[in-house]
């Protein structure tokens, strides 16, 4: 494989990683988390992600009103703390429900 | 955490290289972030050991070429897309600020010729201008993305990209709070002294025992005169806001941009209306004063020198325009 393959397969799974970060995000976001630690969090369930993906993520989805984000200055240095808001969390079942029925679609065809 | 000091000089120049391509609006917020979360990643791989320069090159490495991570961040241009959106906003930067300063150099003299309907105008213009030339440049840009699609616009900013690269660090000297202090007093007095005794400055000389006083400054001088108190006023202000704040933020920048093009504008209504209009050259011509005689035949030298002092003004201060513009692309405030 070339380098010109390889980076059109590097362009395509980021497309692909990116539709569905969001419900990845808003998932873990149900419980407070600064962006770092969610980096962390989601390197552990193993999905490794790189800050260029995730900050401008998080800060479209606050600017879509999906997360509430608050700066924490007592800690060691200033943290943005972001959390799923109430308008996340009340879109977050069905996009769960939804991405669940895609992916069953999705196997039986590439199964 | 320890960092050594030449670790966080290559973390502050990546910042700042960083800064440049943010958005103004969020930069504050973003930038903040990204600097906790680089602090955060450093602790998480090497713990409480002393962060030197390979560490640090290599967390930087990682992170990418400050105008590719900064790219992320504003993806939300369509039109023109994220690949070339830092040369167009660039070339919008440059185009816009060069309307502008003529703009306010017009409504300047428009203001100190008392000509309300001149600044109506100037303003109408410069509204015009600033939307027309956007909408050239979006459709110029546009053409160049849709039929230029072979050019990498990205390749010196992600491929070319090295950390020695990254600009050096903003080495102008730090407000100093005895200058701001004089520069508020002296302003004060100077526009006292001016006001309250513009009538007094001319020649003096001596008639027997007694002195006679001709006045230098004419009627429209006077006039001009609210005009130049009010900007100097406003050289109080800046002082007095770089006092508080000990540092010049973009919004000080601005206004100092601003109040240069006042200067430009009053200079050029003096060249304008001519300098015999508000100082009286003819004072040398002065038959009753004998000590003047030698000076006579230096008249017309002395007003050529005055209009190239104007000339200089303008001049001088045009180029402390350029100057504070490259200022304020080169070393952008991070917070």
């Amino acid at each position: 494989m070339n380098s010109k393959d390889s980076k059109l397969i590097e362009k395509l799974m980021s497309e692909h990683r990116r539709g569905s970060l969001t419900l990845v995000v808003l998932t873990l976001l149900t419980e407070s988390h600064y962006g770092y630690a969610l980096i962390h969090r989601m390197q552990e369930a193993g999905l490794t992600l790189s800050q260029d993906t995730v900050y401008p993520l998080l800060r479209r989805l606050e600017q879509q009103e999906l997360l509430e984000s608050e700066w924490i200055v007592d800690e060691s240095r200033p943290r943005k703390y972001y959390k799923t808001s109430s308008l996340g969390r009340s879109i977050l079942g069905q996009l769960q429900s939804e991405w669940l029925e895609y992916t069953d679609i999705i196997r039986g065809i590439i199964a | 955490m320890n960092i050594t000091k030449e670790a966080r000089y290559l973390l502050d120049r990546y910042m700042l290289a960083f800064t440049r391509k943010i958005p103004i609006s969020s930069r504050k917020d973003i930038v903040t972030e990204l600097r906790s979360s680089i602090y955060d990643t450093l602790e998480g791989s090497y713990g409480d050991t002393l962060i030197e320069e390979p560490q640090m090159e290599s967390l930087l490495n990682d992170l990418g070429a400050p105008g590719a991570l900064a790219g992320s961040y504003n993806q939300d241009q369509r039109l023109i897309g994220s690949d070339i959106f830092p040369f167009f906003r660039m070339v919008v930067l440059i185009v816009w600020t060069v309307l502008s300063v003529i703009a306010l150099i017009q409504i300047g003299m428009a203001l100190t010729m008392g000509d309300p309907k001149g600044i109506l105008m100037q303003f109408a213009q410069l509204f015009s201008s600033l939307t027309s030339s956007l909408g050239a440049m979006v459709i110029a840009f546009y053409l160049l993305q849709r039929f230029g699609k072979h050019i990498d616009w990205n390749k010196e900013i992600y491929e070319d990209w090295t950390i020695r690269d990254l600009p050096e660090i903003d080495r102008r000297e730090p407000i100093k709070r005895w200058e701001q202090i004089v520069t508020i007093c002296f302003t004060i007095i100077f526009i006292a002294v001016v006001n309250l005794f513009a009538h007094r400055i001319g020649i003096y000389y001596s008639i027997g025992e007694g002195y006679q006083f001709i006045p230098i400054l004419k009627e429209g001088f006077y006039q001009i005169l609210p005009v130049i108190s009010v900007r100097w006023a406003f050289t109080a202000v800046v002082a007095a806001i770089l006092l508080i704040h000990r540092e010049e933020r973009l919004g000080t920048s601005i206004f100092i941009i601003i109040l240069s093009c006042v200067d430009i504008a009053i200079a050029a209504v003096f060249l304008k209306r001519g300098l015999d209009t508000f100082f009286d050259f003819e004072v040398l011509n002065e038959p009753a004063v004998e000590a003047l005689n030698p000076l006579k035949a230096l008249t017309p030298m002395f007003k050529g020198l005055v209009t190239a002092l104007f000339i200089l003004i303008i001049a001088l201060t045009v180029y402390e325009i350029i100057k504070k513009i490259i200022e304020i692309v080169k070393y952008p405030a991070e917070v």
